[in-house]
């Protein structure tokens, strides 16, 4: 019977659950229980010198847990019973002594007389607007390498009010918009320094729930779809630059010098596109990301799988925890997301990372209460040391992408050009809460070159273009034993082409 | 030869498919059309039947179930034309209002676009030509990769299993749920509970405020048509945004302020009730715009006028520290220019609460200038006064504890304590 192309296609597909079974056995996924009475609504997670977990929770205090093999038996004891503001960070200092980010301040939370509880709350930074709105969070906070920490200061929501005395100097043009900052520094990352003087260091955030520092000393940040963010985006956060949504601009005293009653919103957007820095990455809104949180570096050197020196990226309205693959190309960060994992027991409201000391664990503490439905827990994913199938870099050539598999997979399947299905969007940035996958456009692939050990594959593209993101569905793809492809979705966003 | 994973609603749709009944019919009774059901990997662009079998002229009754966290429909052609309906598809102007549906001669059926966890079912007469009948998802960025196929076979001509991939969908459930943990926290005396929250304002002048900015309401900005709407945003709450509530038990709690650091108000018989911002039972929504949690109990104080507590002649901007927990009981840590204060408000004898005051590099004299209402509750073993105010010198003005007496006010009933509803 002769096939049409289309029947190929199908047959293709993976039909086959416990090959697929074996694709997804690289990690388990355990459920870590807190004491009875502890609302699991994870705001914090580290470890510290002693090999235990610093869990600070949203609003039952801070645990810290000496971890088990088994995962019910855990030993927890309290650090701090007191019911914190929105504690959404942590970062240990020593043994006895943490650095916790509330609502209202960045507090330094100490044991200073050794009883193994906390006993001094130290206001180490405050000097932010608290305007009384519920989406007001503050995350963080990362070393600036100087001695001080960088913080996240989010936008209110129009979904709250504001109180009628707010800390901070009140702006009723900043008030103005869906997402807003009527109180100082709203929607930008500041620099935090010892003395607590804050510096304004980067404007143009929405729900920017998540700061990393990378090895390299490159500061990131995840913002949330909204209104001025098309698609939840990952930046990479420099000093003095403006990520594209406009309320915060009211604190800019540059843009705000020659008129004090400029309004951000009436900028036009022509010139907000020319003034924003754009996204290194962005995430595919419900089909990979919806609320992006805290980046985590894989910096176990392979103890966590094969994924060494990438980002993971949690996913806090979805079983998802996203993994990216950066680069740069002509200068330009940039690249491809796709799946770490996703489904497979794990739960939604995916919020903070944490690697193990040993690296074989990530734990993901999970909270969306009070901005989404519950999603509330801690859970532990370990690698099994059974690699699994999958793309493990995506890179941008002059003709397209040259994928780096973790084997080789079969010959003939790797070499058909029909394997490889590409297409390319782009989410339009402008007012409206959210872009829709814009100008859908099919790409062929014009030719595939397996190289000689197997593992690479270059795809040849019959078009090109910056400003797109490639989405790239491979199609039944398996090793020569029968592995399927465990994530075969990736989306390369294109800033820059290479030459 | 692949083996395959068959479930058994899968496994029923075939043997029904197989039932002679859909050939035979008799005038009395319409035959049971066959029943195929196609769910969705969740958070892939696939099917979960990606082929299945039906026999040319039988009635089908075909259901789509999202289990995907993503839209998608289902859209059933002729032979060969999935990559025409695609591209048809993708030309309409405005796809979201067709369901992303073509009107196409070679479109057989269609669902419109699903939500996760919707259904839809198609119920049609299969074709009486046998072949290879494509279905494909045309929802934008879809259509590339998620096709299956309907296998038409002739009359009586043997159907085969469908091709089904196996998934789990097991949602895990949210750990809160049954933690135990409560919207109505309460401290004890010999270990009060602090809690840093947004606090209620029973009814606070705004001369209590000095050190905060005045919220109001501004016309609303529509971006859209670059103007100002005529109705205004929500207008402010009346909360405080900065509070540090204490609880000893129901016999007294207070709330202090960190940006004015101040005593706010004090109360008995309770404390706060969280559920317009936990949530209700263990916890769950924020309620909307009136989210400050509620004072319960009867307030037996309540602060007037600026800040006592004066290191010159006019009042200077706090700047707060923290605290220390020491006993048990907060001390908080706050600046007056170069003097340093640290403050502990405790509960004394029945009907009373002390505020205990240590200085550090205070100035020569130290005032404590009280509200008229407040001074007549105010006693203190040191100092001198002089009308409304308490003035400090000497060793006194280091340290001094005032002994304050209740004042009933309003009382604030507590809520009815309902557990959430189960979902």
């Amino acid at each position: 019977m002769r096939l049409t192309a289309f029947i190929s296609l199908v047959a293709l597909l993976p039909a086959c659950a416990p090959h697929r079974l074996a694709a997804q056995s690289a990690y388990t996924v355990e459920e870590i229980k807190l004491p009875r009475g502890v609302a699991p609504e994870i705001g914090g997670l580290a470890f510290n010198s002693q090999g235990e977990l610093v869990v600070v929770t949203r609003r039952s205090g801070i645990l810290i847990g000496t971890p088990a093999a088994d995962p019910a038996a855990f030993r927890w004891r309290v650090f701090s019973d007191q019911s914190l503001h929105e504690p959404l960070g942590v970062l240990v200092e020593s043994d006895h002594q943490l650095l916790v980010p509330q609502f209202p301040e960045l507090t330094r939370i100490s044991d200073t007389d050794g009883d193994g509880v906390a006993d001094w709350y130290e206001t180490v930074g405050s000097a932010w607007g608290l305007s009384g709105n519920y989406h007001e969070s503050v995350t963080g906070p990362v070393p600036d390498g100087a001695g001080g920490w960088f913080l996240a200061i989010g936008t209110a929501s129009h979904n709250g009010p504001t109180f009628a005395h707010t800390r901070g100097e009140f702006s009723a043009t900043g008030r103005r918009g869906r997402n807003f900052s009527a109180v100082p520094w709203r929607g930008w990352v500041m620099q935090l320094k010892p003395d607590g003087s804050l510096i304004p260091y980067a404007s143009g955030f929405r729900a920017n729930n998540g700061v990393c520092v990378g090895p390299d000393g490159g500061l990131w940040v995840t913002d949330n779809q909204g209104d001025y963010v098309p698609t939840s985006p990952l930046h990479r956060v420099e000093h003095g630059r403006f990520y594209g949504h406009p309320s915060s601009l009211v604190w800019d005293a540059e843009f705000m010098r020659d008129n004090p009653r400029r309004d951000p919103l009436k900028e036009g957007l022509e010139r907000l596109e020319a003034r924003r820095t754009k996204p290194v990455v962005q995430f595919p809104h419900g089909i990979m990301m919806n609320s992006p949180a805290q980046p985590v570096f894989d910096t176990t050197g392979g103890k966590f799988g094969p994924f060494a020196g990438q980002m993971f990226v949690p996913d806090e309205s979805g079983p998802r925890i996203l993994r990216v693959m950066l680069e740069q190309v002509g200068g330009e960060w940039q690249g491809a997301c796709t799946f770490l994992l996703r489904d497979q027991a794990l739960r939604s409201g995916n919020n903070r990372l944490c690697f193990s000391p040993d690296g074989k664990s990530l734990y993901t503490g999970q909270t969306m209460r009070g901005w989404g439905g519950p999603a509330e827990g801690l859970q532990r994913i370990t690698y099994t040391g059974q690699a699994p199938f999958e793309v493990r870099e995506m890179h941008l050539t002059p003709e397209g992408f040259e994928l780096t598999f973790t084997e080789e997979p079969e010959r003939s399947a790797a070499a058909d050009p029909a394997r490889y299905r590409v297409q390319h969007y782009h989410y339009p940035y402008s007012h409206q809460y959210g872009a829709p996958q814009s100008e859908i456009t099919p790409v062929k692939v014009t030719g595939v070159a397996v190289r000689d050990d197997g593992r690479k594959v270059h795809l040849t593209l019959g078009e090109l273009k910056a400003g797109r993101i490639y989405q790239l569905d491979i199609i039944g793809l398996a090793t020569e034993a029968g592995r399927w492809l465990g994530n075969p979705m990736l989306a390369y966003t294109v800033n820059r082409l290479a030459k | 030869m692949k083996s395959r994973i068959v479930t058994l609603l899968q496994l029923a749709a075939a043997l029904a498919g197989l039932a002679p009944d859909g050939f035979t019919a008799s005038r009395k009774s319409a035959p049971r059309p066959a029943r195929v059901d196609i769910a969705v990997v969740p958070g892939t662009l696939r099917y979960a039947t990606t082929r299945f079998d039906a026999a040319a002229g039988q009635r089908l009754e075909l259901t789509l179930t999202n289990t995907c966290i993503m839209p998608h429909n289902l859209v059933l052609t002729a032979p060969g034309k999935a990559d025409t309906v695609f591209e048809q598809a993708m030309a309409l102007p405005d796809g979201l209002s067709r369901n992303y549906v073509p009107v196409s001669a070679v479109v057989l059926a269609a669902t419109r676009v699903l939500n996760p966890g919707e259904s839809a079912t198609l119920t049609l007469t299969v074709p009486g030509q046998p072949g290879e009948y494509p279905y494909l998802c045309t929802f934008p960025g879809h259509g590339a990769v998620m096709r299956g196929v309907m296998r038409v076979r002739p009359p009586g001509g043997r159907l085969e299993d469908p091709v089904v991939e196996a998934f789990t969908q097991a949602t895990v459930a949210d750990a809160l749920r049954d933690s135990g943990a409560t919207s109505f926290p309460m401290g004890t005396r010999r270990r009060p509970l602090v809690l840093r929250s947004f606090v209620p304002d029973p009814g606070l002048g705004d001369d209590v405020f000095p050190n905060h900015d005045r919220a109001s309401a501004p016309l609303v900005y529509d971006p859209a048509t670059g103007t100002d709407r005529s109705e205004r945003t929500v207008p402010p709450a009346r909360a405080v945004p900065g509070g540090v509530a204490v609880s000893f038990g129901p016999e007294f709690a207070y709330v202090w302020d960190t940006t004015e650091c101040r005593l706010l108000y004090a109360w008995t018989n309770g404390f706060l009730n969280l559920t317009p911002y936990w949530g209700a039972g263990a916890g769950g929504k924020r309620a909307g715009f009136a989210y400050a949690p509620l004072l319960e109990g009867t307030l037996v104080f309540k602060a007037a006028g600026g800040a006592p507590l004066r290191t010159g002649a006019q009042p200077v901007k706090p700047r707060f520290r923290g605290y220390r927990m020491l006993g048990g009981n907060p001390h908080f840590h706050y600046e007056l220019g170069p003097t340093r204060v640290r403050e502990q408000i405790i509960p004394s004898d029945p009907g009373t609460f002390m505020l205990c005051y240590h200085l550090e590099h205070p100035p020569e004299t130290v005032r404590l200038v009280f509200d008229p209402s407040l001074r007549p509750l105010v006693s203190c073993d040191t100092g001198r006064w002089s009308g409304d105010v308490l003035e400090f010198t000497g060793r006194d003005r280091a340290h001094f504890m005032l002994l304050v007496r209740f004042r009933p006010g309003e009382i604030h009933p507590p809520a009815a304590r309902t557990a959430a509803k189960p979902k």
